[in-house]
């Protein structure tokens, strides 16, 4: 059971937000060119990409353990701290790089207290 | 039934075999009164809908026929003159039309399409991995199918689609189809390796795994 990385990406696919916990391969290419459209989740042998996209084009992946329990309300909760922490703070433009202390803060509390971690 | 797709992906990624299930194509004809409702626009050209799903239309449906005539691409012979559909449409004189809608389907050159862009997604997801030595995409979840990829030492990516439903024995299924196609492909002496595969009892032979398949949803290989 783990949780390894997680990227936020706007409407227009450029990466806003991207932290990573227990990665153990780094990537070759720009993280910042991933994207993944309209499809909930896929798996391989060692981990499986967890994926939501808002009505409003905000998408998250979240990489964890394929055995992982609870992610989909995992990312729901993390998509209301970015509500909370970013869309409802007006100093933000909310399609920029995201450099938020409190939404940064309260992710890293929903990610390291969930049991998949 | 349960499995709507098989592919087969050669290591270069191209299409080398696909399977159909016959999914039932009935499409939707209503008779409609000017202004009409549902916003058309030409998409890959067909007119496709756009905005406004009702009465079972719903969006990327595209026009098949107006007043019993096929739409041949984007055209209609309406009044004895070719004319673009959109035309036939926006003019107030034509109504009202009946117009009938079909469900979206895909063309053999999308699913070539698609089987190189899932070839490429595999080797992505692999790289992109946070973990050591992982493998490509094996399950992909949607709302609306599944889609598992077996892929051979050798390379070669068998694909099967299926329904939200399919949930065992998958695994078996694909290993069968690998089977399958070394016993019908690879050891026909007349076909190169990497080329569509076209073999009669090669069809056959998966048609009726994935019809057991259907019924006991568990093979005995």
């Amino acid at each position: 059971m783990a949780i390894f990385n997680f990227y936020l990406f706007n409407r227009d696919g450029t990466c806003v937000l991207y932290k990573e916990w227990k990665r153990e391969k780094k990537a070759i290419m720009s993280m910042e060119q991933v994207v993944i459209q309209q499809v909930n989740s896929f798996e391989t042998s060692q981990y499986k990409l967890n994926y939501l996209e808002t009505p409003t084009g905000l998408k998250m992946v979240l990489n964890t353990d394929p055995n992982a329990s609870g992610i989909p309300e995992l990312m729901r909760s993390i998509y209301q701290a970015y509500v909370d922490g970013v869309i409802k703070n007006v100093l933000i433009e909310s399609n920029a790089q995201s450099s938020n202390e409190l939404f940064s803060n309260r992710l890293e509390q929903l990610i390291q207290k969930h049991p998949a971690f | 039934m349960l499995v709507q797709h098989v592919f087969i992906i050669n290591r270069a990624g191209s299409l080398i075999y696909d399977w159909d299930g016959k999914s039932d194509c009935t499409g939707i004809e209503k008779t409609f009164s000017y202004p009409l409702d549902i916003v058309l626009d030409i998409v890959d050209q067909k007119v496709t809908v756009v905005f406004g799903e009702r009465d079972g239309i719903g969006l990327r449906y595209t026009v098949s026929a107006i007043n019993g005539i096929p739409v041949q691409a984007c055209k209609i012979i309406f009044g004895g003159v070719e004319k673009m559909v959109l035309d036939v449409i926006q003019d107030e004189a034509n109504y009202p039309l009946s117009i009938r809608f079909q469900p979206p389907t895909i063309t053999t050159n999308e699913k070539i399409i698609l089987s190189s862009t899932f070839h490429s997604l595999y080797t992505i997801a692999a790289q992109l991995s946070p973990v050591m030595k992982s493998s490509g995409i094996e399950v992909l979840y949607t709302n609306h199918f599944k889609l598992y990829c077996y892929q051979s030492t050798t390379g070669v990516k068998f694909v099967v689609v299926g329904s939200l439903s399919l949930n065992s024995g998958v695994d078996g299924l694909l290993r069968r189809i690998y089977e399958l196609y070394a016993d019908f492909a690879l050891k026909n002496p007349f076909y190169s390796i990497d080329m569509p595969i076209r073999c009669q009892r090669f069809d056959d032979a998966i048609r009726n795994l994935i019809e057991r398949q259907d019924k006991f949803s568990m093979l005995t290989i």
